[in-house]
């Protein structure tokens, strides 16, 4: 394993900022009016994380996006820094900063309507985030696992895909899914049929294992992207 | 600073650039890169630089393997592409990003370099620069880094004629004993006044790579009239020739006394053309000589 330097690290996050903060704020401006927007008439928003969930799409699934046009990827290829510093910065930017920055835009954005309608309708009704009921139940960690999970994979396909790899990886994510569903329906009904009943231990245990599972095929797609990026050629 | 052994090369198994391909490249020298289109100069760069892995064979720059990027290697090394792809940043902001990568990056040379090229303004911002411009600046920078080994696809592609004789001079002047910069091109005349020494590749091999003093030692650039080429053609020395008004312009073994001038493209097509008589003119046996030098000898001792 290649060694990591903190200061190589830095150094490629002050080129990604620099490089790119105008584009983040705007994103982050965009998320705030669509949110702040259908918030005005709801007490919550269930709308906007659609939104959200295309551009963390979007943006992991392009991370890698510059190995997909020779110029940018011999720059970036040639920058001294190694693939597990490159790897680690974008891997960062993709699970915690973007969806940090959005999700703390749409924040803004829920508050922001919050405000407006005081002025509106004289009243002040704090409406807080709550995407389908997930924010604030024990659900918020599958879906944050999910996310992390669905982050691995598209980042995968953006070093792993020359031209449309959102779109292939998403094609390559949904064949998965559906064999995955698929293996899971019969593997239930087989338990269901041979055992007739399934316990409160059972089901926690199911949990147990799909959590574990969630964050092996994650830390999985990590690697795979770590030696996809070492041998990828411009 | 570079070996290269018995590489082979293909982007498919059945069509290889490269053919058990031997070259060996020493710090103190700026080698010019000749070579016909499609012969595989860029894919050679690329080999070097470590964007590209050869199928088989070796390859080693300052000591280590190119295809591991090893930072501390790619740090020593800069590489301008012939396209650029510049991000939307002020060429002060570009060295502020950039600059830091490289431990040996002299910010005073960068302004140096960019006045002598006559960018004065900094806040520029690379987009809104044309084509020549982004090239001065990024020459500018990849000199400024100070690594060791330089790449330059093609750098005065796009580059007006004061700024190509400007590009000569800082190249001149910034190469030290312990760099060496590689500076592939088609432009021969562009470059043959800072070329010291000449890397011709064809079919897969490198048919030439000597010193510009080698060269002039074994080889002599002279316009010839029609009975001097007669003479010497039938005495096997030329090796290539072309007309043109003066008479006809003539690369042959060499001539003692002559007051010959190195023309670049004389020389890459004599190479093409008279492949074996230039092997065997360049050579170099255990002793360090070439078999043609050994004639030579026998015949000044006789």
């Amino acid at each position: 394993m290649e060694n990591l330097s903190f200061y190589r690290i830095g150094l490629l996050f002050k080129r990604y900022f620099c490089e790119n903060w105008k584009k983040d704020v705007i994103v982050a401006a965009i998320i705030f009016a669509v949110e702040m927007l259908t918030s005005l008439e709801q007490e919550t928003s269930d709308i906007s994380w659609f939104v959200l969930f295309i551009f963390f799409i979007l943006y992991s699934g392009r991370i890698f996006g510059m190995l997909g046009k020779p110029q940018r990827a011999i720059n970036y290829l040639m920058l001294p820094a190694s693939g597990c510093e490159k790897l680690t910065v974008n891997l960062i930017l993709s699970h915690f900063y973007y969806p940090v920055l959005l999700i703390v835009a749409s924040c803004l954005g829920i508050w922001a309507s919050s405000f407006f309608c005081y002025f509106i309708y004289d009243e002040f009704t704090f409406k807080s985030i709550n995407y389908m009921g997930i924010v604030g139940s024990s659900m918020i960690w599958y879906a944050c696992l999910a996310l992390l999970l669905n982050n691995a994979i598209m980042m995968f396909g953006s070093v792993y895909f020359r031209k449309a790899a959102v779109i292939k990886t998403l094609l390559c994510e949904a064949a998965f899914f559906m064999l995955y569903a698929i293996v899971m329906v019969l593997f239930i009904f087989k338990t269901v049929i041979n055992e007739m009943y399934v316990t409160a231990d059972k089901i926690e245990y199911g949990n147990v294992i799909l959590i574990v599972f969630m964050l092996c095929v994650t830390v999985f797609f990590w690697v795979l992207s770590y030696f996809r990026l070492k041998e990828t050629e411009a | 600073m570079i070996e290269i052994k018995d590489m082979n090369f293909g982007y498919v198994p059945q069509r290889r650039i490269f053919d058990n391909l031997n070259l060996s490249l020493e710090a103190g020298h700026i080698y010019g890169l000749l070579g016909k289109n499609g012969v595989g100069k860029t894919t050679l760069l690329k080999i070097i630089s470590g964007l590209r892995f050869c199928n088989s064979g070796t390859v080693s720059v300052f000591g280590m393997k190119p295809e591991k990027r090893n930072p501390e290697m790619l740090a020593d090394i800069y590489f301008v592409t012939e396209e650029m792809d510049v991000p939307t940043v002020s060429v002060r902001e570009y060295a502020k990003i950039y600059a830091p990568f490289y431990p040996n990056f002299s910010i005073s040379d960068f302004e140096n370099y960019l006045h002598q090229f006559e960018i004065v303004d900094m806040e520029q911002k690379l987009t809104s620069m044309s084509h020549g411009q982004k090239k001065k600046v990024l020459v500018s920078f990849a000199l400024a880094t100070n690594t060791k080994l330089l790449i330059m696809d093609e750098p005065t592609n796009g580059m007006d004629i004061p700024s190509k004789s400007t590009f000569r001079k800082v190249v001149a002047s910034a190469i030290t004993d312990d760099k060496a910069f590689i500076i592939s091109t088609h432009q021969v005349r562009d470059l043959q006044n800072v070329i010291d020494a000449v890397l011709v590749l064809d079919r897969g091999e490198i048919l030439l790579n000597a010193d510009i003093n080698t060269i002039c030692d074994r080889l002599t650039f002279k316009v010839l009239s029609a009975n001097e080429y007669n003479e010497l053609s039938a005495q096997g020395k030329v090796l290539y020739s072309e007309d043109n008004i003066a008479g006809k312009v003539t690369v042959c073994t060499h001539i003692d006394e002559a007051d010959d001038k190195f023309d670049m493209e004389l020389l890459f097509c004599a190479t093409i053309s008279a492949r074996e008589r230039m092997r065997e003119i360049f050579t170099e046996n255990e002793n360090g000589k070439s078999r043609f030098a050994n004639e030579m000898e026998t015949k000044l001792n006789n």
